[in-house]
């Protein structure tokens, strides 16, 4: 029986928005990892599952039908590897975070959905529950990032790092380093595992931060007290 | 001109991982460290694990997009960040590129604001970084060979304009792949191949050469 209001529904996105989605880049930071003054880093649980809520994000916001930005064209459910490029420099904490992305982005489909018909007639069901792969490439500069305290090494870019070095001959980076150093002594007791004396200062700002809190966000208890 | 695109034609989603510095090279190019109030303050922090930022290529042409060509004149670019994992409840964010006031940016604004900043092939990526040896050797001899950077100007601002640029350097394998991956989704443009002393460029479009994947 022909009924009026599927075929309203089925009118409504067009009338809503006549925007078109043809394709999206997206550039994406890790998920949580261990500190870099603690190398090698690895990809934690919890950069796992941020990634993984990512990529179910982006899917709900591109890939889904029904979604106002999806991509026209894009399948929803089991990728297609010719519509979509993936990829992160030789370090595991990006590979891995692109790999968790991708999960969230197209979740297996199980086993029976994915399987295929041999030449004998029998069925073969996709293994791991239809876990789908999907392959990241690399990009040639960042190689190991995470691994390093200063990000600029890893370009292997040599007037880039000149030009990131040139910050430590400027006045505002010295004034800074003045103006902290009591601040940072006073960190001593906390960091000196890992921070000798002369590294207690604005220069590691960043590397003995995440030092002591490892996990961003989160509030851990006094490690002591100062 | 171009082939029409079909359902099969060409990647329709990049995405690249990556670390901190490079969004922050990207921020400070792309002229969102200078937006004001909150968020230009956003955009010049590090930005939080997990955090996104997304190119959105769409068309408000009701031309069906899966069998016709579209025209570069029609597509438009928008720009949008979260910082931490982005989800439904926290959203991706529009913000406007290169000191525009609109989010929405045509495609040709986008890739003459990108092009300010963008390194487009290897020979010119070793030219900005003065590098000369490894993949870089064979641009050497052509006074390519990495002049000593310059001196910044001791202004006592910190890093000056000149050496501005170099910084760019940085996130130029991000933009590349950007603007390469952004053209290969509009159907009216097509990469040409650059080869050397016979550059060529269709309507429109960006040459690139074979960068490094």
């Amino acid at each position: 029986m022909w009924t009026f209001t599927p075929v309203l529904l089925a009118l409504l996105p067009t009338l809503v928005s006549s925007e078109t989605v043809l394709g999206v880049y997206i550039f994406h930071r890790h998920g949580d990892r261990t500190a870099k003054s603690t190398p090698p880093t690895s990809l934690t649980d919890l950069g796992y599952q941020q990634v993984l809520d990512a990529g179910n994000y982006f899917r709900g916001r591109y890939l889904n039908t029904s979604a106002p930005l999806h991509i026209a064209g894009i399948n929803s459910t089991s990728v297609k590897l010719s519509q979509v490029s993936f990829s992160a420099p030789t370090d595991n904490v990006l590979q891995n975070s692109a790999q968790g992305f991708t999960q969230g982005l197209y979740p297996p489909v199980g086993g029976a959905a994915a399987a295929q018909t041999l030449r004998n007639g029998s069925t073969m069901q996709a293994p791991m529950n239809g876990y789908q792969l999907i392959p990241i490439g690399t990009v040639s500069s960042g190689a190991g990032s995470e691994d390093s305290q200063w990000l600029q090494d890893t370009t292997s870019c040599g007037n880039a790092e000149a030009s990131s070095n040139q910050y430590f001959y400027s006045n505002e980076y010295n004034m800074l380093k003045d103006q902290t150093t009591g601040f940072y002594q006073g960190l001593s007791p906390v960091i000196n595992s890992t921070f000798a004396a002369s590294q207690q200062s604005y220069k590691n700002a960043y590397n003995s931060w995440s030092f002591l809190f490892p996990v961003e966000g989160t509030s851990l208890t006094p490690y002591a007290s100062i | 001109m171009a082939h029409p695109p079909s359902s099969t034609s060409g990647p329709k989603l990049g995405v690249q991982f990556g670390a901190y510095g490079t969004f922050q090279s990207y921020f400070g190019l792309a002229g969102l460290s200078e937006l004001s109030g909150d968020p230009g303050v956003m955009f010049q922090q590090i930005p939080d694990y997990a955090s996104a930022a997304a190119w959105e290529l769409y068309t408000n042409s009701s031309s069906n997009t899966s069998t016709t060509t579209v025209d570069p004149s029609q597509v438009f670019v928008r720009f949008l960040f979260h910082n931490g994992t982005t989800t439904s409840d926290a959203d991706l964010v529009p913000y406007p590129l290169f000191g525009s006031n609109n989010v929405d940016m045509s495609w040709n604004d986008f890739v003459s604001g990108s092009n300010a900043f963008s390194v487009g092939t290897t020979e010119k990526w070793c030219q900005v970084c003065g590098n000369s040896t490894g993949s870089c050797a064979e641009y050497a001899g052509s006074a390519n060979g990495g002049p000593p950077p310059r001196a910044s100007n001791k202004s006592g601002s910190g890093i000056s304009n000149a050496v501005a640029g170099v910084i760019g350097a940085m996130v130029t394998l991000g933009v590349i792949f950007l603007v390469e991956a952004l053209v290969l989704l509009v159907g009216g443009l097509r990469l040409v191949r650059k080869r050397k002393g016979a550059g060529q460029m269709t309507n429109g479009a960006v040459a690139a050469d074979g960068v490094k994947a």
